[in-house]
Formats: structure tokens, C-alpha cells, sequence
């Protein structure tokens, strides 16, 4: 760079400060509100986790989740008496099925039982 | 912004001191005040939300980077603008303000002063005249005082070419005030 070029820079760089230090007044009120707006923001990170950017959508997930657990589950839509009455009727199906379960697990029962009643028949014809 | 008190502070004394420059170099480029409000305002929120964490000596090139992505941000919207204007051809002469109606400095000798507000007002209207690219690097290298690797990084071009932009806004400039001299 030539020594015109730096004094002429300089000269420009003078220049240009100065019309910094004039600058209007509503100009640098602006400016003064802008820097203060800047300063006073949240942190990227801080507001990218804080509630106000997860509470809504949290919110509406859990809302989601409610109304899938009511209109989804199918015993929910029905009244008390319905649900008493399929209560009573699955008793009553394990009460049969167990009595079906002796009878094929035990056996011997029934031939004891022919046992029995053939020799109270022998002893009724006998007398 | 940080919390901490101290990089807050920093920050503080870096876009108070910062501010005035920026504010005229996005004018330059946008040639409106309002528009480069809006474009400072822009690039320091930026700055502050998202690297404050960055230690202080980054910050101005950072904050140029930022401020030129904006400016380009802004000739883009314009260019798009222009369209629709010259379509419906609007007439929005009263948008622009020059920059020619800055202030002069009254401090001084009456003759030293004329002759610096004269030369204010002349090198306010080269610059503006200057193509972006050209008025950008020269105000970032001479005023702003960037080196020309970070110059080369907020302007998004090699250094070779601020080399050449910064060679031809001084040869153009030098030329047209050249009877101010």
C-alpha cells in the first residue's frame, strides 16, 4: 500500500467516526433499545428447554394419551351392570370347567361308585 | 444472553461501542435507515442469544458475519420487492433516504469545517455509490478494521477477492474525491 493510500485511508476512517459521533438523536435512542432488547434475552439453550417452548406440546400429548385410554380400552363404554353381569358370567364358566377338570382327573371315583351300588343292589336283592 | 454478569457486562460495552459502525454500514448497504435498523437489530440478537458463550475477541467478526448474512438476507427481499414494484408500478420514492442528509460536524474552524463536511459528504456519496461487494470489504477492512481473513469469511468470498474489492473501492474513491485532497 502507498503512503497516499494509508493517508487516505485514515482520512476516510476520521471522517466516518465523526459521522458516528453526529448521528441524530432518535437514531441512537433506537439504537440504545435494540442493544438493551438483545441484552436482555434468554440464552438459546435455556429457552429452547424452558417450559414455554415444551409445556403446550407436553400438554397435548398427555391430553392425546387420556383420550386414546378412554375411547380405545373396549370395557370402557360399559355400563356397571354390563361389566357385572360378564363378571358373573366368567365365574360361573370357571365354577363348570373346574367340576369338568375333577371329572377327568379323578376316575376312579366313578368305578368306586359302580362299586358301591352294585353291592347295595346285591345286598337289597339278597334280602 | 448469558447470565453470567460478567459476559453480560462485556457484551454490553462490545455492542455500545460497536453499534454506530454497524448501524452505518448496514445503511450503506441498504441505503434506508430504517432498514438498517432492522438488520443491526438482527444481527444483535443473534450474537447475543447464541454466542455470547463465545469468548470476546470473537465477537466482531462474528457479529459482521451475522450482519452481512442479514444485509444479504435483505437484498434478496428487495430484489423480490423490486419485482413486485416495478409490476404494479408503485411509487415509493419517498422510501429512501440518502445519506448524503447525515449530519455534518459542526466542530472546528469554519474553513477546516467546510472543507471536512464537504469531503463527508462526497465520500458518503462515493460509498454509496460503490458496488456491495467493493463498499462492503473497504468498510470492513478500513473502518471496521477486520483483517482480510475475517473480512474473506464475513463477506462469504476468498481473500484473494477482498484483496481485489479493497484494491478497487480505494482506487475508485481516491479518484473521485481526488479534487477534496
Amino acid at each position: 500500500m502507498k503512503p497516499n493510500d494509508e493517508e487516505f485511508e485514515k482520512r476516510v476512517r476520521s471522517t466516518l467516526d465523526s459521522g458516528i459521533a453526529n448521528l441524530d438523536a432518535e437514531t441512537r435512542s433506537r439504537l440504545a433499545v435494540i442493544r438493551h432488547a438483545a441484552l436482555a434475552q434468554k440464552p438459546f439453550l435455556s429457552r429452547w428447554i424452558s417450559f414455554d417452548n415444551w409445556g403446550p406440546a407436553a400438554a397435548l400429548a398427555m391430553s392425546v394419551i387420556f383420550a386414546l385410554v378412554i375411547f380405545i380400552n373396549p370395557s370402557f363404554n360399559k355400563s356397571p351392570e354390563q361389566l357385572a353381569l360378564q363378571d358373573s358370567d366368567i365365574v360361573l364358566e370357571l365354577l363348570l370347567n373346574e367340576e369338568a377338570q375333577d371329572d377327568s382327573a379323578d376316575p376312579d371315583f366313578y368305578v368306586w361308585l359302580d362299586a358301591v351300588m352294585l353291592e347295595e343292589e346285591e345286598a337289597a336283592n339278597a334280602s | 444472553m448469558k447470565h453470567d454478569p460478567d459476559t453480560r457486562q462485556k457484551m454490553q460495552v462490545f455492542l455500545a461501542g460497536i453499534e454506530g459502525r454497524a448501524f452505518r454500514i448496514a445503511q450503506f448497504a441498504t441505503g434506508n435507515r430504517d432498514e438498517a435498523l432492522e438488520v443491526v437489530q438482527d444481527a444483535m440478537m443473534k450474537l447475543a442469544q447464541n454466542y455470547s458463550d463465545h469468548g470476546a475477541d470473537e465477537w466482531k467478526p462474528l457479529f459482521y458475519s451475522i450482519l452481512q448474512t442479514r444485509i444479504r438476507d435483505w437484498q434478496r427481499r428487495q430484489t423480490v420487492r423490486n419485482r413486485f414494484r416495478t409490476w404494479f408500478a408503485w411509487n415509493e420514492e419517498d422510501d429512501e433516504d440518502t445519506l448524503e442528509q447525515y449530519p455534518a460536524d459542526d466542530a472546528g474552524e469554519p474553513s477546516i469545517r467546510l472543507e471536512h463536511n464537504q469531503f463527508m459528504t462526497r465520500l458518503n456519496r462515493e460509498l454509496g455509490a460503490l458496488p456491495y461487494r467493493q463498499q462492503q470489504v473497504f468498510l470492513l477492512r478500513v473502518w471496521e478494521g477486520l483483517d482480510i481473513a475475517q473480512t474473506a469469511e464475513a463477506m462469504q468470498c476468498s481473500e484473494s477477492s477482498v484483496k481485489t474489492h479493497h484494491a478497487r473501492a480505494l482506487e475508485k474513491l481516491q479518484k473521485q474525491l481526488e479534487d477534496l485532497r
